[in-house]
């Protein structure tokens, strides 16, 4: 039987009530040959959609910062090159929804799954302090979600389905963002 | 199985064997590539800078690198000229002709997996030592190797294509490894200086050209 994991509260809104949104969809093995690209990628979709803010250069570094990491956490959990990577940021005025898109094997699924379960249990600041005495902190994938909750009062949630025969599952990590970070000083 | 053995010249040919290298590696040990911003702890590594190639019908079968400077030996092993000039006097090796400044790095083999079985890893490696790939610059003027790999892979790949080495010093441990080396097997940084340690069938393999695997797979 398919299986589907959640945690958090996955936002299901209509993408077309957005007041713009842009989407992105890339094979990993271009990102896992060419780390840089997932840096780029993040830089593109938010300058373009910090037009809709009136300081942009704040709402190009915060959309920046968050879609990266999305992206990098996608693209690191991602079964197969030839599988692809999608990353979209819609905005719905008074939020914005980062959502990316992978496909992973079980055991990734798991090792995300059971990185959230324990985001959720010790919520951002414990796992954060925890994690903050460790020398590898930087390569543990996941700790940069950590770091959008306490820092950018973002608000992640996570969906894997099972996809059945081909032993794969569909990702799905949401960051819904307020839009109020994109004009603190 | 006849294979082409040729370095990458075209910017595709580079690209075909960077992706080669970047499915295997990233499947078998989970790690990303950069040639601008790497972090062997965030487990980004660099590129290296030249490509040995085998073809097969015109795909890329399998491939291996070098680093022509900057060697991962010296950028993370943290291994200096001096230790290496110290290690090629301790071999035996001219300390005239093979200069620290002038080294090489043999790194990144890859091999597609339609094409294992035929061994193509072995025949790379030994290839990626020849004359033909390592010094083509034209001076007249030989590089020697510098290399870290762990304790098994040392003596299972270039010892069994005859290839001898010297330890420089112990690889430290590094994020990116995770998957690779472990305590019991750990990483070690050496150099091979090719008049010493490397056959002549290998040192004077031509490339590019064509071969059967089963008439270089034996060399050694």
């Amino acid at each position: 039987m398919k299986q589907q994991l959640t945690l958090g509260e996955f936002e299901g809104r209509e993408l077309k009530q957005a007041l713009s949104r842009a989407h992105v969809e890339l094979p990993a093995l271009t990102m896992i040959a060419h780390w840089r690209r997932c840096g780029l990628t993040a830089d593109w979709l938010a300058s373009m959609m910090a037009y809709d803010f009136e300081d942009r250069e704040q709402a190009t570094g915060v959309l920046s910062t968050v879609v990266n990491e999305l992206l990098e956490n996608a693209v690191k959990y991602c079964s197969g090159g030839d599988n692809a990577v999608s990353v979209s940021v819609a905005h719905f005025g008074d939020e914005l929804l980062i959502e990316a898109t992978n496909m992973a094997d079980e055991r990734r699924v798991r090792a995300l799954y059971a990185h959230f379960s324990r985001l959720e249990a010790e919520g951002a600041d414990k796992l954060f302090e925890e994690l903050a005495v460790r020398s590898d902190r930087a390569a543990d994938a996941g700790v940069g979600l950590i770091i959008l909750q306490r820092d950018y009062g973002v608000a992640i949630a996570a969906q894997a389905e099972d996809l059945g025969e081909s032993g794969l599952w569909k990702v799905r990590i949401q960051a819904m963002l307020p839009a109020e970070e994109m004009t603190h000083a | 199985m006849k294979i082409r053995l040729a370095i990458a010249s075209s910017r595709a040919e580079v690209l075909r064997c960077q992706y080669l290298i970047a499915e295997v590696y990233n499947q078998e040990y989970n790690i990303f590539f950069s040639d601008d911003s790497y972090d062997l702890h965030g487990k980004v590594e660099p590129w290296p800078h030249r490509y040995l190639m085998a073809t097969v019908g015109g795909e890329v079968a399998g491939c291996i690198g070098m680093y022509l400077r900057d060697t991962y030996v010296g950028r993370f092993g943290n291994v200096g000229d001096d230790e290496v000039r110290r290690a090629v006097v301790a071999a035996g090796g001219d300390a005239e002709r093979w200069l620290p400044e002038r080294k090489r790095e043999p790194t990144k083999l890859a091999v597609h997996s339609n094409y294992r079985g035929f061994s193509l890893g072995r025949i790379l490696l030994g290839a990626c030592h020849s004359s033909a790939f390592r010094d083509t610059d034209g001076d007249g003027q030989s590089f020697l190797f510098v290399a870290c790999a762990k304790q098994s892979i040392w003596r299972s790949q270039w010892g069994k294509i005859g290839i001898q080495s010297k330890v420089l010093k112990p690889f430290p441990i590094y994020k990116v490894h995770e998957d690779y080396a472990s305590p019991s097997d750990p990483m070690e940084s050496r150099v091979i200086i090719p008049d010493l340690h490397v056959p002549r069938a290998w040192l004077d393999l031509d490339v590019p050209a064509d071969y059967d695997t089963e008439q270089v797979r034996r060399l050694r």
